[in-house]
C-alpha cells in the first residue's frame, strides 16, 4: 500500500494557492548595498549570486542592488562591468535579455571614497530614489567586501550619514561582514567595538562562506535527523576526529594579503573552527539561529587551552617550495607575487584541539588546512575506535577503524567505512565503503554558497553566520599559537615541497601510532 | 532500485529510452524495459561500469525484452523474475493506454511507485479520467504524473498574485479562468488545482461554482508546443491577472483596479529526466495533486 503524505496545512501565510508549493522567495522589498563592487569578490560570486538569486526568482518583488567603490562608473558603466562578470562567472552562463535589462533597472552605482562624507550622502539619495521608484521600503543590506581595514570607517560613515539603524526608522538595516574579522584577538575586539556602536548584534552577520555550503548544513542532518550516530557520537566509541580543508592552489594573486595573514588566520580561525563548531556541538534546544549558536558557543568556550610551552604537541606550520601540481611545476611560496623572499608566513597550518567536556573528554580534534597540497578536498573524517575484542583470529587482521567521512569539497557526499566479510570458505574481514553523493542522491546541484547566504541575510535568517562570541572564542583559541609562531621564526621554512600531503613536523600531532593524517 | 519501463509507441520510444539511460546513469538500479512494439522480440542485457576512475561508484544494468505478442500475465512474471529484491520499485508507464491494459493492471500489483505523463497522448482527456477514476479509491502504488508536475512553477506564479494578504478576498471573486496549453492535461489540472484549493464545485465541463453560488468559467484552448503552458488568465469584477510566456520568461500583468506593472520572471521549465527523477524521489502521492486529479475527475465525467 503506497504511503499518503502527511495533509498539507493551509499555507503559513494564508494564500491558499501556496499549500504544497515550496518557495524560496524572500518576501521583504529591499536594497542591497556592495562596498568594494569594483573588487574581485563583487565580479567572480557576489553580483553572479544576485543574479542567480534573480534567475531562480528569489529575489523579492521589489528590490535594489547598489555598488559603492572608489572606481569612477556612472550606473551604466557599472551594469556592463557586472554583466561582464555575470557572463564569465555565473553558474548560469550568459546574462541573457529580456531578464538582463530587467534586472539591470534594478542595480545602480555610487562611485566615490570611503572617507568621503559627501559620498554617503550620495548614497543615501540614491537608495531613497530606489524607495520611491522600486518600492524598497527603507530595508537596506550592507555588504562589506572592502579591504578589512575600511570596515570601522564604512560604518562610521554610514552612521553618520543617517543611513545606519538608528536613522533608518521606517525599514529595517543589517550589515554583511566579510572576513577576515580582525587579524588578531585585539583588532577583532576593536572592530566589534566600533561595530556595535553602531549595529546591533542581531544586525550584524559575519559571513563565513564555508557554512553555506549544503554539505556543511548537512553535518546537524546528519547528527539530529538520525537515529543512528548520535548515541556513538562521543568518546566512548570515536577514536579521533580530522577535519581537512586542503587545496591545490597557492596565493595567486593575493600574496600581499596573504603575507598579513597565513593559513591559521586565513582558514582554521574561521572555516575550520566553525566545521569543528558543528561536529563537537551539542544538540541544539531547537533549529532557529541563536539556539545553533549557543551550542556552538559552548563548545569552543570548552576547549582546553593550549599551553604555549608545550605548542609543539599541539600546532604545525608549514610553507610550499616550487614543486609539481596536476602535473604543472609551480613556484615556492617565497617566489610568488608580492610575498616577502624571506617571509615566514605559514601556507600551511595543522591544529589538535582538545574538548573538555563529558562527551569529548580524551579525544583529539585534528585540523588542518594548507594550500599547494596534493589534492584539494575538504572533509571531516570521524574515526571509531578499534573493536574490543578480533573474534575471528587471523581472519580479523586486516580490519581498519570504521570511519565516518563527511565530504564538503570537491566531492559532496558521505562515505562510511565497514567491515565485512570477504566471500569465499575462510572468515577472511575486510573494510569496505558505502557511500552517498548528493549530486546523484537528490539530483540536484547545490547552490553556491553566496546565494544562500546573501538570501538569508535579506530574510533575516543569522543561523550560517557567526556571532561575535563565537568569533572572540575561535580567536582566543588560535592565539596562543600565533603569538608564538610571530615570535619565533620556522627556520625549516619552506618545509614541504607543492604538490605533497604537507610537512612531515605535522605528523608529530598524533599521540597513538596507528592514527594519523588521511591522504588528500 | 528496479526502475521497470514499458512503452508500447514506436514514437516515444527513443525518447523514453534515453530519459531512462539518463536516470540510470546516476542512480544505481536495475531497468527492465517492456518493449511492446510491434515486431519487438528478443532480449538486449546492458551492464555499464563506471566510465571514470573518479566517478563515483554507479552501476547499471539493463534488460530490454521484445514483449509484442506476449500475454500480460506472462509480462509480468518476465518482470517478478527479474527485480531486484528489497529494494524500491518504480513503473513508467509511457503509453497511451492505461487500464484498459492488462499489463498495466498487473504491474501495479508488483511496484510501489507509478509515473506516467498523461499529456501529449492521443487521448489524453480518456486518459486522465481513466487516472482519476482509478485512483479516487484505494491507491495500491504511488502515483505521480508529469503532467501535474510540470505545472510547479505555474502553480507558483498564479499563486504569487495574491501573496499580498490584501490580494486575498480577489481569490473569492474570480470569474473566470482561461488556460492556453499545447495539450489538454495541464490545462485542466491548473483549472482543477484552482478549484480545489479555492473549494469550488464542478458545475459542467466549464464552470464551477464557488462557496457563495458564483458561477466561475473555464476555457482552456490548444495553443504552442504539446505539454507546455502558454498563459493563463484570472479575472474578477476589479481586475485581470495574467500570466504569458515570452520567449524565456513569463511576464505577469494585473490589469484593472489592482493594476501592476508589467513583471518578468524566468520561466522555470523543467525537463522530462529531472521530473521523472523528481518523482522517483519523492516517494509519497501529493495531497494537493490528489484533489487537483479528483476534481479533474469530475469535470471530465
Amino acid at each position: 500500500m503506497a504511503q499518503t503524505a502527511p495533509k498539507t496545512a493551509p499555507s503559513t501565510d494564508g494564500n491558499p494557492l501556496r499549500a504544497g508549493l515550496s518557495t524560496n522567495r524572500i518576501k521583504d522589498p529591499c536594497n542591497v548595498i556592495f562596498f568594494g563592487a569594483s573588487g574581485d569578490l563583487m565580479k567572480r560570486m557576489l553580483m553572479p549570486a544576485m543574479y542567480n538569486l534573480r534567475l531562480g526568482d528569489v529575489l523579492p518583488v521589489r528590490y535594489g542592488i547598489v555598488g559603492f567603490s572608489r572606481t569612477e562608473w556612472d550606473d551604466d558603466g557599472f551594469r556592463k562591468e557586472m554583466k561582464d562578470s555575470i557572463d564569465q562567472f555565473s553558474r548560469s552562463g550568459e546574462a541573457k535579455d529580456p531578464l538582463w535589462s530587467d534586472f539591470a533597472k534594478h542595480v545602480s552605482y555610487v562611485s566615490g571614497d570611503f572617507d568621503d562624507p559627501n559620498c554617503y550622502l550620495k548614497l543615501r539619495r540614491q537608495l531613497e530614489r530606489n524607495d520611491s521608484e522600486l518600492g524598497t521600503e527603507s530595508n537596506r543590506l550592507f555588504y562589506l567586501s572592502t579591504p578589512p581595514g575600511l570596515f570601522t570607517k564604512i560604518v562610521d560613515m554610514l552612521d553618520e550619514a543617517g543611513l545606519g539603524p538608528k536613522g533608518n526608522q521606517k525599514g529595517w538595516t543589517r550589515i554583511i561582514v566579510e572576513k577576515p574579522f580582525g587579524i588578531d584577538l585585539a583588532s577583532a575586539r576593536a572592530l566589534q567595538a566600533e561595530i556595535t556602536k553602531v549595529f546591533e548584534e542581531k544586525h550584524v552577520y559575519r559571513i563565513d562562506h564555508y557554512l553555506g555550503k549544503e554539505p556543511v548544513q548537512d553535518i546537524m542532518a546528519l547528527r539530529f535527523a538520525n537515529v543512528m550516530f548520535e548515541p556513538i557520537w562521543d568518546r566512548r566509541y570515536i577514536q579521533s576526529v580530522q577535519i581537512t580543508a586542503a587545496e591545490t592552489v597557492g596565493v595567486e594573486h593575493r600574496g600581499g594579503y596573504y603575507e598579513t595573514s597565513g593559513a591559521l588566520r586565513d582558514m582554521i580561525q574561521n572555516h575550520v573552527i566553525n566545521l569543528f563548531a558543528l561536529v563537537a556541538m551539542e544538540p541544539p534546544v531547537s533549529a532557529d539561529a541563536d539556539s545553533i549558536r549557543d551550542e556552538k558557543m559552548k563548545v569552543l568556550r570548552a576547549l582546553r587551552p593550549i599551553d604555549p610551552d608545550q605548542l609543539g604537541h599541539y600546532a604545525a606550520r608549514g610553507q610550499y617550495a616550487a614543486g609539481t601540481v596536476n602535473g604543472q611545476q609551480v613556484p615556492g611560496y617565497r617566489e610568488e607575487p608580492d610575498v616577502n623572499p624571506k617571509s615566514n608566513v605559514e601556507t600551511y597550518a595543522a591544529v589538535k584541539l582538545y574538548v573538555d567536556s563529558w562527551r569529548w573528554a580524551g579525544v583529539p580534534f585534528y585540523l588542518r588546512s594548507g594550500k599547494r597540497l596534493a589534492g584539494k578536498q575538504s572533509e571531516i573524517a570521524i574515526r571509531f575506535k578499534d573493536i574490543p575484542h578480533r573474534l575471528f583470529g587471523e581472519g580479523s587482521d586486516d580490519i581498519e577503524h570504521n570511519a565516518l567521512v563527511m565530504k564538503i569539497q570537491p566531492e559532496e557526499g558521505v562515505s562510511i567505512r565497514f567491515s565485512a566479510k570477504v566471500p569465499g570458505p575462510k572468515m577472511h574481514i575486510r573494510s569496505v565503503s558505502m557511500d552517498f553523493n548528493y549530486g546523484t542522491g537528490f539530483g540536484v546541484v547545490s547552490a553556491p554558497a553566496y546565494e544562500r547566504l546573501i538570501g538569508d541575510a535579506m530574510r533575516g535568517d543569522a543561523t550560517l553566520f557567526t556571532r561575535w562570541d563565537a568569533v572572540e572564542a575561535a580567536w582566543e583559541a588560535v592565539t596562543p599559537i600565533l603569538d608564538r609562531w610571530i615570535m619565533l621564526k620556522d627556520t625549516s621554512f619552506p618545509n614541504y615541497a607543492a604538490g605533497t600531503q604537507g610537512p612531515v613536523a605535522s605528523d608529530a600531532l598524533f599521540d597513538d601510532e596507528d592514527d594519523g593524517w588521511r591522504r588528500i | 532500485m528496479n526502475l521497470v519501463v514499458y512503452v508500447e509507441n514506436e514514437r516515444y520510444r527513443e525518447w523514453v529510452f534515453e530519459r531512462a539511460w539518463r536516470i540510470a546513469d546516476k542512480h544505481p538500479s536495475r531497468m527492465i524495459v517492456l518493449d511492446a512494439i510491434n515486431d519487438h522480440h528478443g532480449t538486449q542485457i546492458t551492464a555499464q561500469e563506471p566510465h571514470r576512475d573518479d566517478a563515483p561508484q554507479i552501476f547499471r544494468e539493463g534488460v530490454v525484452l521484445g514483449v509484442d505478442g506476449i500475454r500480460a500475465a506472462q509480462r509480468i512474471q518476465f518482470v517478478e523474475a527479474l527485480l531486484v529484491k528489497d529494494i524500491p520499485c518504480v513503473l513508467w508507464w509511457a503509453a497511451d493506454r492505461l487500464f484498459s491494459s492488462e499489463t498495466f493492471a498487473g504491474l501495479l500489483n508488483v511496484v510501489e511507485h507509478v509515473i506516467l505523463d498523461s499529456s501529449g497522448t492521443n487521448t489524453e482527456s480518456n486518459a486522465l479520467r481513466e487516472f482519476a477514476s482509478y485512483f479516487s479509491g484505494t491507491q495500491p502504488a504511488a502515483l505521480g504524473d508529469l503532467a501535474w508536475m510540470r505545472l510547479d512553477p505555474w502553480r507558483d506564479v498564479i499563486a504569487q498574485f495574491f501573496d499580498d494578504p490584501n490580494m486575498r478576498d480577489e481569490l473569492s471573486a474570480i470569474r473566470r479562468v482561461a488556460v492556453s496549453s499545447g495539450s489538454d492535461s495541464e490545462a485542466l489540472y491548473l483549472g482543477c488545482w484552482l478549484a480545489s484549493r479555492l473549494g469550488w464545485k464542478v458545475r459542467d465541463q466549464s464552470t464551477f461554482v464557488n462557496a457563495g453560488g458564483a458561477v466561475i468559467s473555464f476555457e482552456h484552448k490548444r495553443e504552442g508546443e504539446i505539454r507546455r503552458v502558454q498563459s493563463v488568465r484570472l479575472e474578477t469584477a476589479a481586475s485581470g491577472y495574467s500570466a504569458r510566456v515570452e520567449g524565456e520568461t513569463v511576464a505577469l500583468e494585473v490589469t484593472g483596479r489592482f493594476a501592476r506593472a508589467k513583471r518578468l520572471v524566468p520561466l522555470q521549465a523543467i525537463d522530462n529526466t529531472s521530473l521523472v527523477e523528481r518523482a522517483i524521489l519523492g516517494d509519497r502521492t501529493d495531497e494537493i495533486f490528489m484533489d487537483a486529479l479528483h476534481t479533474v475527475g469530475d469535470l471530465l465525467k
